[in-house]
């Protein structure tokens, strides 16, 4: 089970990220790609985030690190997301598959568009509370 | 009155009970409080807000500046609701404000008597000798706009975020016909109107919904009701359309704010909407065109209308002339509503056929279309004042500015119309000036002799109309207000950790248990570090991971220290300067391998310093390979601290050497742990207690687990947990210094005693050269010291100052503990040149009192640091 949870964070360039994993992360801004190892999303130019569990290693300053502890992933609908989130979450503009980095609340967040009305939204650990809190507010 | 049949707004066949000021009064479905209140016939519904003068419903919508009410629901009330906006529902309790015993009998109306003492600028110029505090109190409690109930909300506001291409603001005519255009050509069009929208085909339509505040690109606040409660929307569209309509001006003439005197339009839309006069003889005064629809409309439904004063035509009659009337109609033209364009930078420009303000140059995406945009048939000849008292001539309504105010200000120099706003508070009220908007401008031309245009308008600013905090603040109130970090092991607020704000982290300041004061916990918490073993969890501490072949390089530049020196395995002390040699942060940082560092900041500091380091990185040494990894929340850090801790750690299963020769102070190590998984840990023997300490770094889910488990492996040791009161006290009596308490914006390493330690490092460090600049180097800078009052058990406040003989400031404590190890008081203080005073008695003022206290070195207890080894 805790296998499931487990987040990678990849930080290199794409081609020495090759190297070390053996496939290419995703190039596009704020897209997330399915690999051989999981889903990988994005996150800026040097960092990408896995869904998946493999080896902690690096070379250099190309890196994996576990981070599985470092954010909780909540599912949050299109309705919540909008009470919160500033970005334009139509689908022209923020398709399936996309996703982002920005703040909700006062909470820095990751956004990943998982379906037309599903989102992962990861918040770090220590403001996953806070964040449940909101999510429970806007809710009712 | 209501007549028999119409009303386009309102459903006979629902009936509405409400209660205005406790009595009791029949409406319909459809009305609004104003259209009720005036179908029976109530005319006096407020106060106004100076002279208390009796003021009745003025207007029909959001400009309504007179009828202003609470609406009262259980224990909650509202006020400053504009009865025109208040939709009936059956039940409403309603009362009317800023009137003692009553709305028609009114005390302070006496301010109305006294009215040419209370001129504009009358508090200013009266209060300010000898001090405005002696009159604050009592002029604070007359002065203001209704009341709040003075109680917590028990409901939560909502906020929405929504992008579209073309925002529409305003369902008239022309924002429906903008609206259906934009659709047509396949845009997302969303159209939000204050009132009702009849549908649209593809058309998002927001009713009930009032755009407060217009933002650079785009960027629309708005207020939606949905019945008691309230919504912010945060709208961001491509194109913004305003089709905001245009506000009737009133006429300015003696006794113009009476209860009976409304606005023309008003007049007109009560009868179309709710088949309501409120009166039975009305007459017109005007100076435009727009009347004579309205007065035919009341004609063809059997109302009486005495007269049409037009001042194009009668002017010369004016004076003379008696018309007897329950109502009086007022028109003075229109202006079109550009408060929200112009918030969003769109320019404004003098229309003289209209006499009105218009838009001009507008920014890319705004447009305004209908009579926002100036189309208003009308034939105006202004007419900006009558004959009569200017004292008795209203120019603002909601603030009780008269036509003599506005005489005052031009005649004491304030030309400029921002500085008669200032001066007179016209336009400045709630409503914002909706209808004595030109009118105070025309005056204040007139007066000046110039042109309108000319004199210009003041700027608009939001909102546009008044927004509750409430509404504003949406779901963060309550628990919700202050957003906290939480450790990652659950069990501090679960056995007696008074938890505090530390650096944004919810952080047991101690743990209380039965039967202890504060002191008392705080004490044994300190023992057990000193005599046993501790607990201490600094999740919190910042852990920033730095990779890459130039690793070592990059810090060696950051920090003050010699970082190339430092071999895999171990740690060092260390500080950061800002460029000004500033100390920007501290802490402990470890070569993991040569290509991988750890990086410990304060737990205030974690999240700047990664920023300052990417900075760096990005902007500056782009040619250093390395990058910088964050990992604060990803690792827990529990510490077990204390001459105990080892035998304890040792008893966890850790696959690392713990004995003192294999793993000495201030080196690192990695392993696993014996939990379930086998998680990954590392450890490091830092120590911010003084004693023998080892900091466990674990993944945070695991830190729960870990934390239950050292308290049982440790309780034959009694293994205490350690909250923040008992580590300050303990850094306390080691002097270690704290960055931001013992140190602030002007606190360099020579002013901590690292002058020599800096010395030695021969290369370059950010922040060096700032330090070779000879104010850096004056012998009188304040400088750490440690101090000890002669009276060993007198506390030294923080903050307190150090004085010489005259009573002059030398210093200030900083940091300060009753020490439970040494017994006596200790305390760290910033005093002038005190490096080179050790040993000298200083005296310390308390309050008016001196105090004795001796000028020591910091580090009180252990001050060769040989517990640390251990």
């Amino acid at each position: 089970m805790a296998e499931l949870d487990a987040k990678r964070l990849l930080t290199g360039t794409v081609s020495t990220l090759q190297d070390l994993v053996g496939w290419r992360p995703p190039s596009e801004p704020n897209t997330s790609a399915h690999t051989p190892d999981g889903l990988c999303l994005w996150l800026r130019p040097d960092q990408w985030l896995l869904f998946g569990g493999i080896a902690v290693r690096h070379r250099g300053s190309t890196a994996v690190l576990d981070v599985s502890s470092r954010w909780t992933t909540f599912t949050v609908a299109l309705d919540a997301l909008a009470a919160g989130c500033s970005l334009d979450l139509r689908e022209r503009a923020f398709a399936v598959g996309r996703c982002a980095q920005t703040r909700i609340e006062q909470v820095p967040v990751i956004v990943h568009r998982r379906s037309a009305d599903q989102f992962d939204v990861l918040v770090e650990r220590p403001l996953a509370h806070y964040f449940g809190l909101w999510l429970e507010a806007v809710g009712k | 009155m209501r007549l028999a049949e119409g009303g386009t707004h309102i459903d006979r066949s629902r009936p509405l009970s409400f209660t205005f000021d406790g009595r009791a009064y029949q409406g319909f479905a459809g009305d609004t409080l104003a259209s009720a209140l005036l179908a029976n016939d109530v005319r006096v519904v407020a106060r106004s807000f100076k002279f208390h003068r009796p003021r009745g419903v003025f207007g029909v919508g959001l400009e309504e500046p007179s009828a202003l009410v609470t609406i009262v629901r259980g224990p909650d009330r509202e006020p400053n609701l504009r009865a025109t906006e208040v939709q009936l529902s059956d039940g409403l309790v309603a009362c009317s404000q800023n009137a003692w015993p009553s709305v028609r009998f009114d005390l302070a109306a006496i301010n109305g008597w006294l009215a040419p003492l209370l001129p504009a600028g009358f508090y200013h110029k009266t209060f300010k000798w000898p001090r405005w505090s002696w009159y604050e109190g009592a002029i604070r409690r007359t002065a203001g706009l209704g009341r709040i109930a003075g109680t917590a909300d028990a409901t939560r506001e909502s906020k929405r975020f929504h992008h579209c291409d073309v925002l529409v603001i305003g369902a008239g005519a022309a924002g429906r016909a903008a609206a259906e255009a934009a659709a047509q050509r396949g845009a997302d069009v969303t159209l939000v109107d204050s009132g009702r929208i009849a549908t649209l085909p593809n058309v998002r339509a927001l009713p009930n919904t009032t755009a407060i505040g217009c933002y650079e690109d785009r960027l629309v606040a708005a207020i939606e009701r949905i019945g008691d409660r309230q919504r912010l929307w945060k709208i961001r569209a491509a194109e913004i359309v305003f089709a905001t309509g245009a506000t009737e001006r009133p006429l300015v003439f003696e006794n113009n704010d009476r209860p009976g005197v409304m606005l023309a339009s008003a007049v007109g839309a009560y009868l179309e909407r709710y088949a309501v006069v409120p009166g039975r003889n009305v007459a017109f005064f005007t100076n435009n065109d727009s009347v004579y629809p309205i007065a035919e409309a009341l004609r063809s439904r059997d109302v009486v209308v005495s007269t049409i004063v037009d001042t194009r035509r009668d002017d010369a009659v004016l004076d003379s002339r008696r018309v007897d009337c329950d109502v009086l109609a007022v028109s003075g033209g229109f202006n079109p509503n550009l408060q929200l364009f112009s918030q969003a930078a769109g320019k404004l420009r003098y229309d003289e056929k209209l006499a009105a303000f218009i838009p001009g140059e507008a920014p890319p995406g705004l447009r305004c279309v209908g009579a926002a945009a100036g189309e208003i048939d009308g034939g105006v000849a202004p007419r900006w004042r009558s004959p009569g008292n200017p004292r008795k001539q209203w120019v603002d309504l909601q603030y009780d500015v008269t036509v003599a105010d506005v005489e005052l200000a031009a005649r004491e120099g304030f030309s400029s119309v921002e500085h008669l706003k200032r001066y007179t508070s016209v336009g400045m009220a709630p409503d914002q000036g909706k209808t004595s908007d030109v009118n105070a401008l025309a005056l204040l031309g007139e007066i000046t002799g110039r042109a309108i245009g000319d004199v210009g308008t003041t700027t608009f600013r939001p909102p546009y109309h008044p927004v509750t905090i409430a509404a504003l603040a949406g779901a963060r109130t309550g628990s919700l207000a202050q957003r906290y970090r939480r450790l990652p092991v659950a069990w501090h607020e679960k056995n007696g950790g008074v938890m505090e704000d530390h650096s944004g982290w919810l952080r047991a300041a101690f743990y209380r248990r039965d039967g202890e004061s504060e002191a008392q916990a705080i004490a044994r918490e300190v023992r057990a570090a000193r005599f046993g073993a501790a607990l201490f969890d600094s999740s919190s501490l910042g852990k920033i991971e730095v990779f890459g072949r130039d690793a070592a390089e990059f810090l060696n530049r950051l920090y003050v220290n010699n970082v190339k020196t430092l071999a895999p395995g171990r740690l060092r002390y260390g500080m950061m300067l800002g460029e000004n040699g500033v100390i920007k942060d501290d802490g402990v940082f470890g070569c993991l391998a040569p290509d991988h560092y750890l990086v410990c900041t304060s737990s205030s500091g974690a999240r700047d310093v990664a920023f300052w380091m990417e900075e760096w990185r990005q902007c500056e040494w782009r040619e250093l390979d390395v990058r910088i990894v964050p990992q604060t929340a990803q690792w827990a850090t529990l510490t077990v601290s204390g001459p105990k801790s080892r035998e304890i750690v040792a008893r966890l299963g850790v696959d690392i050497d713990l004995s003192a020769q294999a793993f000495p102070h201030m080196h690192v190590r990695s392993g696993s742990v014996a939990l379930k998984g086998d998680p990954q840990v590392r450890v490091r023997r830092a120590s911010y207690t003084g004693e023998m300490s080892f900091e466990i770094d674990i993944a945070a889910e695991h830190a729960d687990l870990l934390w239950s488990r050292l308290l049982e492996l440790g309780a034959a040791e009694n293994i205490t947990p350690l909250g923040m009161e008992a580590l300050d006290v303990l850094r306390v009596e080691k002097g270690f210094l704290e960055v931001g308490v013992d140190t602030d914006g002007e606190t360099t390493p020579l002013d901590v005693g690292w002058g020599e330690a800096i010395a030695k490092k021969p290369e370059d460090f950010l922040g060096r050269r700032s330090l070779s600049r000879p104010a850096q180097q004056r012998a009188d800078r304040l400088q750490l010291v440690g101090l000890q009052p002669e009276d060993p058990q007198l506390f030294l406040p923080v903050g307190v100052h150090a004085v010489d003989d005259a009573g002059a400031p030398i210093g200030h404590v900083t940091s300060s503990c009753v020490s439970p190890t040494l017994n006596r008081s200790v305390a760290m203080a910033r005093i002038r040149g005190g490096a080179k005073r050790s040993g000298e008695v200083i005296a310390i003022d308390i309050d008016g009192t001196r105090h004795r206290a001796r000028i020591c070195d910091r580090a009180f207890y252990d001050p060769q640091g040989a517990r640390l080894n251990g």
